[in-house]
């Protein structure tokens, strides 16, 4: 027990002492010289403990605000980049759009902007998905040019099944398209048939003889009463074999769309007939 | 020394390993269960769906040309639209509905069409042939809504000239079930066509070409997912004939409303510039396929449109007088100089023979007898001559076996002689029937080929020249196969001088002032040339003007012509079946060939 009795007696004199000090200082007591020059290291060590103390802590609290206040920069920022983003590419889908006024292109048909929402993976059987259908008018037979993602009013394919809100498009590419074409440069005509995604297209049905040359433009006729005349498809690519078999020349074409690429198009709302 | 500690160790590790193995095999054990038992269906159907199918290229056929390389007979495509049963099975009403449209015509009609061909075919049915390209533009347009319904280009033959070309090259047509059972091994499909008639049929194995194939994956609504081999066609090889297109078709349009035929050969190599058989129908049709009434028109037709009268065989008349002649002349029966008195009648026994001149020729010499076709002047060497030896003679000159041209259903003719009459009749030769057969009447028939090339042996010095018309095989790429030269057979069994007798007879029979050839008569060119006037039926005794008699029972006109007489460049045969007398129906037509060959003359 003497032991505790001693601890607690040295323990209140400590406190004690420092409660004089303090007081002395508060009161601005001056003390004796001796006292101060004594308790002078002590007080420099508690000061500085203290200091330290309250600085370490001030900085924690402030490094937590400017965390979330990065945080909430940082949100800012990214929505702001992705309305950037997204403003960007309406402006280009309005020059895209502004083409298609100012070239007049399509001008006789009533046309919808549908979003490409499904690109086919598949090089055979692959369809596109769009996210407008029978709900905005959409009917099978109905062509589809792009708008954005590349070339502006190619042609990408026709409509060829519809539900209320969603709509599947057979691209050119597609071994089951087939589309009648003409050159440009010598209106000889063929048919344009898919190949499967990736692959080049071949134009069928051109005689041995016949004015085409790699390089030719070719453009829908019309003739197929599905696909309006005018419509971009793409250029002769390559000739070949020359020597005669069979009757027709196995040409191949480059079709202007990519359908990878493909992110809007434009659906031509034509009557359905068959009359042109 | 192994612890049993690492022993343990060891012995965990490969418990661990054993129940890894055992959980990967757990894996894949279940994902097969997955795909094998509840997968199936699935997985079946899609395997189903993905089919493989063969399909065979028609090879474009050969093209045929005239010396002048203008196209005779040719390939083009036909877009035919052919529709597959199997894969039309659930979805006919709708297919059909849509194909209707499309044609632009009545639903109900096609569905009637659609089953009833449906059951004729075998296989994919061949609903429509000749679309034109509108039609398949908006076929190929919306091929995605038409399952089972085809689209593909066929060669098909082309014939520019139609019908005066028909007997030449002949025709094709599809290949049919009775003819399949033979000629399958050699290749022919159902959808093949068979030169049926000509040189299509003489030339069918060079003609034809190599059918080439595709091979395609369709999936379960017969769309055309990927091709997956393609072996191209090889054409067949083309023909080169010696003949002349535009007298050809000049030559048919002179046997316009008649019946007949008329051949054109160049005496010196023997290379044929016409073969005409008038009338004749349009080889298209056999393409496109008769109707019942048309096909019942043409085969009632009393003009018989389809033989070729220049390869059949009648009664040459006159026109084998030469051959008597020259046979008498090299058996010395009767010399050059020699006349014969004609009371225009010979008697023979009890038997009486009439010249076909009532009052008869007076004195004739060889000449005359030639020139105005005296019956009587033969009658007299009818007698003379063993019907042996001019059997003989005439088979020398190249009758009574085919001619060498080749083409299918030439008649050879009949010599007839006494093993022939013995064999056939079992009777023996009357003395009598030589003078029939003297005269070209009788039994004796020879065709219109042999009598040219026999005509062309006259004006040629007597080298018997093999007839020919391909002069070339090439492939489609233009190199040569095979090349025709002139071929002589053999010479005439008579000597020069004798040849030089009968030539003036037949100079004077178209230039002389009594000949019955007048009609072919040209100023400026010396023809040589002989009438015939052959008996369809024996006459009675008071004869009647040919338009009282019916025309199946009139005469057959002939004339053969050569010119210059002196060095002929080219020989003409005319026959008309029942065109009466020779001079007057058949030699105005060698003229037309003759004037349009020499002077360009188009009349």
């Amino acid at each position: 027990m003497p032991q505790i009795k001693l601890k607690v007696l040295v323990l209140i004199l400590f406190v004690g002492a420092i409660g004089l000090l303090s007081l002395a200082l508060i009161l601005d007591i001056r003390p004796p010289q001796i006292i101060l020059t004594l308790s002078g290291p002590l007080l420099k060590g508690t000061s500085f403990l203290g200091n330290t103390f309250r600085e370490g802590f001030e900085q924690y609290v402030y490094l937590v605000r400017v965390k979330r206040e990065n945080q909430t920069l940082r949100k800012e920022n990214e929505e702001l980049k992705t309305l950037l983003a997204r403003l960007r590419e309406e402006n280009r889908l309005c020059t895209r759009l502004k083409v298609f006024e100012e070239e007049k292109l399509f001008r006789k048909y009533p046309r919808v902007l549908a979003r490409v929402i499904y690109n086919p993976l598949e090089a055979f059987g692959g369809y596109l998905i769009i996210d407008r259908g029978e709900k905005d008018g959409l009917r099978p037979e109905m062509p589809v040019v792009s708008v954005a993602g590349q070339e502006v009013g190619v042609l990408v394919g026709q409509v060829v099944e519809v539900a209320a809100h969603y709509a599947r498009v057979l691209p050119v590419t597609s071994p089951e398209s087939a589309v009648e074409v003409y050159s440009l440069r010598s209106e000889e005509r063929g048919i344009l048939k898919g190949q499967g995604l990736g692959r080049l297209l071949l134009l069928d049905y051109v005689p041995y003889g016949a004015d085409i040359r790699e390089g030719d433009l070719l453009l829908t006729s019309g003739a197929d009463a599905l696909y309006p005349p005018g419509i971009r498809v793409g250029r002769v690519h390559k000739i070949w074999p020359e020597k005669r078999q069979g009757f027709f020349q196995t040409i191949k074409v480059k079709p202007f769309v990519e359908i990878k690429k493909l992110r809007y198009v434009m659906v031509l709302i034509t009557t359905r007939g068959f009359r042109p | 020394m192994i612890s049993p500690e690492t022993e343990e160790l060891h012995q965990k590790r490969l418990i661990l390993a054993g129940y890894l193995v055992f959980f990967f095999f757990g894996v894949i054990l279940i994902k097969l269960f997955y795909l094998q038992v509840l997968k199936h269906e699935y997985f079946w159907k899609l395997a189903r769906q993905r089919t493989f199918v063969r399909v065979a290229i028609p090879a474009p056929r050969g093209r045929i040309f005239d010396r002048r390389g203008v196209l005779l007979a040719g390939d083009r495509p036909s877009f035919n639209l052919y529709l597959d049963p199997f894969y039309l099975k659930e979805r006919e009403d709708q297919v059909l509905r849509m194909l209707a449209q499309i044609l632009g015509e009545d639903f109900s009609q096609i569905k009637t069409e659609y089953i009833l061909k449906k059951r004729k075919a075998y296989g994919e049915v061949l609903f429509r042939r000749g679309l034109d390209w509108e039609t398949v533009a908006r076929l190929e347009a919306r091929r995605y809504y038409l399952p089972g319904v085809r689209v593909e280009a066929r060669p098909e033959r082309y014939y520019p000239f139609g019908a005066s070309f028909f007997h030449l090259v002949g025709y094709v047509s599809a290949v049919s079930r009775k003819d399949l059972k033979t000629l399958r091994e050699k290749g022919y499909g159902p959808e093949d066509f068979l030169g049926r008639r000509g040189l299509e049929r003489a030339y069918e194995d060079q003609l034809r070409g190599i059918k080439g194939e595709k091979e395609l994956e369709k999936d379960a609504f017969g769309r055309t997912v990927k091709i997956v081999k393609e072996v191209p066609p090889r054409p067949g090889k083309d023909l080169f004939l010696t003949v002349d297109s535009a007298l050809q078709r000049e030559a048919y349009r002179f046997l316009e409303n008649r019946a007949g035929a008329i051949v054109v050969m160049d005496p010196r190599q023997g290379a044929l510039l016409a073969l005409v058989s008038a009338p004749a129908p349009d080889p298209f049709h056999y393409i496109k396929g008769f109707s019942p009434a048309a096909w019942r028109a043409l085969n009632n037709d009393p003009f018989r449109p389809l033989l070729n009268k220049a390869l059949l065989s009648y009664h040459p008349g006159s026109t084998f007088k030469p051959v008597t002649l020259l046979a008498a002349l090299e058996a010395g029966l009767i010399s050059p100089e020699e006349e014969i008195y004609c009371p225009g009648f010979y008697r023979l026994g009890r038997r009486l023979f009439r010249c076909w001149r009532k009052w008869g020729h007076g004195k004739v010499s060889l000449i005359q007898a030639l020139a105005q076709s005296c019956d009587t002047y033969f009658y007299v060497l009818g007698e003379k001559l063993d019907i042996d030896y001019l059997a003989r003679f005439a088979r020398q000159c190249g009758f009574g076996r085919p001619s060498g041209l080749g083409l299918p259903g030439e008649k050879p003719g009949l010599i007839p002689d006494r093993d022939w009459k013995r064999r056939v009749y079992g009777e023996r030769w009357q003395k009598g029937e030589n003078l029939v057969v003297a005269i070209g009447q009788g039994p004796l028939e020879v065709n219109l080929v042999q009598l040219v090339k026999f005509y062309a042996a006259l004006g040629n010095g007597g080298h018997l020249m093999k007839p020919f018309v391909v002069s070339e095989i090439s492939d489609p790429s233009g190199k040569k196969i095979k090349v025709f030269t002139p071929e002589e057979e053999g010479r005439l069994p008579a000597s020069e001088e004798n040849l030089r007798w009968v030539l003036k007879g037949l100079i004077e029979a178209v230039n002389g002032k009594h000949g019955t050839g007048k009609a072919a008569r040209m100023k400026e060119i010396l023809v040589a040339g002989k009438t015939g006037t052959a008996q369809v039926v024996k006459k009675d005794k008071d004869q009647k003007e040919d338009r009282e008699i019916p025309y199946e029972k009139r005469d057959h006109a002939w004339f053969v012509a050569f010119a210059p007489a002196e060095a002929p460049e080219i020989v003409v045969g005319v026959l008309v079946e029942h065109g009466g007398h020779g001079g007057e129906a058949a030699a105005p037509l060698a003229a037309k060939v003759l004037r349009l060959y020499f002077r360009g003359e188009r009349p």
